[in-house]
């Protein structure tokens, strides 16, 4: 009896993760992604050209929620001290030490490239999947949800569309394809080492890879430290420009 | 002994890195520039930037030195040769040298105390609200340099507003253009003359400085900063004296100028509102600034003097007590191709004075970066100078800055430029039209 039942709910359980719809996934992938209340880490930024070659880059990184971030390069010398600070609603600064103060950035940089690496300051926006992207639902394999996600009304985006391989598991997107405007694949993103630390999964290494331009931006995580109650004051220009 | 001298400061040196976490950088640059006409040696400096930080929790000390050396030898006599101070001149600097304090006494407060750059203004470089330190125009083609200043500065952050207090106490002129680039400011020090004039009465010309009281030489300014609908909003006071002197009285003995005796120039007093503000409009990002110069009177006085009668003054006021506006309307964008765009336009320099004075700068900068953000290309870069549109073609200047820039590795920069510069009229940089010049600037960051 009992194994009749044990059955039945398994199949319902199954059915039921089967049955998610393509909006749903993509929250629970916000709800893995964003879930730490904020988060502090050192990162190593590796750049490679296509001839091999490396540069590197070294910054911390302040988040708090979905749409407060802050980042400061520490290495190399000709960018230590650099720093950004995204804040809701599209309000950016950027703090250049050799003026002696922050400057206000537009959303057209959006586009650019962040401090050199594979990046976009659009890849760096502060917004979760979910607000910023509509999904639809392509294929599920044995171990990925693949989804479809184009920008949603109202949102502007320089990609035509990302595809997101979604691990079945944890919900963490672990791979994702851009693809530019005429519909062409643009970069890869590809998150590695996934592990929980206390109660959330973080990729200790991220890797853009700009298809293009055959150069990659590796990124290794370091001090991680999750809900450590950072204080609003961090993401203030106060605090940039120190 | 030495060795013993050498192997304690080795490990004071040791000591207060470790233990004070201070942090030591800098870069070193080489920038020489060659004129192209009579192919003179138009720029050489050499300079080694240092910086030290010590962060020990709300408490920060930063110091910047410069240590330059200008290539050329001050030695003109032959004993000047025993010196080397003279045959070879090294230039120091103090940029800045300064405490900051966060969260002095309240939380909200933070206070800074000391040889400190405060720049305010969103416009970039070209700052009609940035007049507390004092302008740095050493090198005319580092337009927004400034002197560090001796100073208090108190912000106090409530909500969505800062407020920013600032006292100097003591007065610190400008530094003017190095060498013949004074040329360029002819108009100001001098009575009617043109620069080659200038140059022939440069010993005669004399300034003077405003007493060391509080009352005379201080300067306070007061600022209050707010963001409005995604927009960024300040609005600024600033009262103290001009930092680039007026013509106050010529001394002649008769009507020509080698009966010239000498020439006294002013710092007159000015107060100052401000106002700038900064954002995005449609993805393109906008700027606005505003300076508006309450001065005071100034009155010209020409002073013809003879032996055994009385001096005849002829007067005129060369600054009225009316205010003036100085401002910069600014825009950016990048396109999708990567290429950048920069443009002000900027109504009065910051050294022009009076209603009637105050010129008109278009001042664009567009440029592409390649191979992997390691060359930047500065394509169309420069400005164009004019006082009234009308007019444009009989009073202008244009100068084109074409610029290479590459990064070969990390912490190395090495550009290739040229000025070239036409104008017609009485223009700022028409003066200035036939130094033509190329230029190559190395940078090592560490």
């Amino acid at each position: 009896m009992w194994l009749i039942v044990l059955l039945i709910f398994s199949l319902l359980w199954n059915t039921s993760f089967a049955q998610l719809t393509a909006d749903e996934i993509l929250k629970k992938v916000d709800e893995v992604t964003y879930a730490p209340k904020d988060q502090f880490y050192k990162a190593k930024v590796i750049l490679i050209d296509k001839n091999g070659r490396e540069s590197y880059r070294e910054a911390l990184m302040y988040q708090k929620g979905t749409h407060k971030r802050l980042v400061k390069f520490t290495e190399p010398a000709d960018i230590r001290g650099i720093g950004f600070l995204s804040l809701p609603d599209d309000v950016n600064y950027v703090y250049l030490p050799a003026f002696k103060k922050s400057r206000r950035i537009a959303s057209h940089i959006k586009n650019q490239n962040f401090a050199g690496t594979d990046f976009t300051y659009e890849d760096m926006e502060a917004l979760t999947y979910s607000e910023k992207w509509k999904p639809e639902f392509l294929r599920k394999d044995e171990s990925h949800y693949v989804l479809n996600l184009t920008p949603r009304e109202g949102r502007t985006s320089d990609y035509s569309k990302l595809v997101m391989y979604v691990r079945t598991d944890n919900f963490y997107p672990e791979k994702i394809e851009y693809y530019d405007k005429a519909g062409n694949l643009y970069k890869i993103l590809t998150r590695r080492k996934i592990q929980k630390v206390g109660n959330y999964w973080v990729a200790f290494e991220t890797e853009m890879k700009d298809v293009k331009k055959n150069h990659t931006t590796r990124m290794v995580l370091d001090d991680i430290k999750f809900d450590t109650n950072l204080s609003d004051d961090i993401f203030t220009v106060r605090n940039l420009e120190r | 002994m030495r060795l013993k001298k050498f192997i304690i400061l080795v490990l004071i040196f040791f000591n207060i890195t470790n233990s004070q976490n201070l942090k030591i950088g800098g870069y070193i640059q080489a920038d020489d520039r060659l004129r192209w006409k009579d192919k003179k040696i138009s720029w050489e400096e050499y300079r080694l930037d240092l910086t030290g930080e010590v962060v020990l929790d709300n408490v920060k000390f930063y110091s910047e030195l410069w240590f330059r050396n200008f290539g050329s030898s001050d030695a003109n006599k032959l004993f000047d040769l025993i010196d080397k101070d003279k045959v070879e001149p090294l230039n120091i600097d103090l940029r800045e040298a300064y405490v900051d304090v966060k969260g002095f006494i309240f939380e909200n407060v933070d206070l800074k105390i000391g040889r400190q750059r405060i720049a305010w203004g969103t416009a970039d470089k070209l700052n009609p609200t940035d007049n507390l330190n004092p302008d740095d125009l050493e090198d005319i083609w580092d337009y927004g340099r400034h002197l560090g200043s001796n100073s208090v500065k108190l912000s106090v952050y409530a909500g969505n507003f800062t407020f920013t207090g600032v006292f100097i106490p003591t007065f610190t002129p400008a530094v003017l253009p190095r060498g013949d680039w004074l040329d360029i400011f002819a108009d100001e020090f001098s009575f009617g003359t043109d620069e080659k004039q200038l140059n022939l009465i440069r010993e005669k010309i004399f300034i003077k400085n405003p007493e060391p009281t509080l009352k005379d030489a201080s300067k306070f300014g007061l600022k209050i900063s707010t963001n409005i609908s995604g927009f960024d909003f300040s609005l600024s006071y600033v009262q103290g004296r001009d930092d680039i002197p007026i013509l106050k009285k010529v001394f002649v003995s008769d009507l020509t100028l080698s009966s010239l005796d000498s020439v006294i120039l002013i710092f007159p007093k000015m107060k100052i509102v401000g106002f700038d503000f900064a954002g995005d409009l449609g993805g393109v990002g906008v700027w606005g600034e505003a300076g508006v110069f309450f001065p005071e009177k100034v009155v010209f006085e020409y002073v013809l003097y003879r032996l055994g009668s009385e001096s005849i003054i002829y007067s005129s006021d060369i600054l009225e007590e009316k205010n003036y506006t100085r401002f910069v309307l600014g825009m950016d964008y990048s396109f999708k191709n990567g290429v950048y765009l920069n443009m002000q336009y900027l109504h009065g320099f910051l050294h022009e004075r009076g209603r009637g004075n105050l010129r008109n700068y278009l001042v664009f900068n567009v440029e592409k970066k390649f191979f992997d953000d390691k060359l930047k290309f500065n394509f169309l870069s420069g400005g164009i100078e004019f006082k009234r549109l009308s007019d444009v073609r009989n009073n202008y200047a244009f100068i084109y800055n074409p610029q290479i820039s590459y990064s070969p590795i990390d912490n190395f920069e090495f550009s290739l430029g040229g000025r070239l510069i036409d104008g017609k009229g009485r223009t700022m940089f028409g003066r200035i039209k036939d130094r033509d010049e190329v230029y190559l600037r190395v940078k090592y960051s560490f």
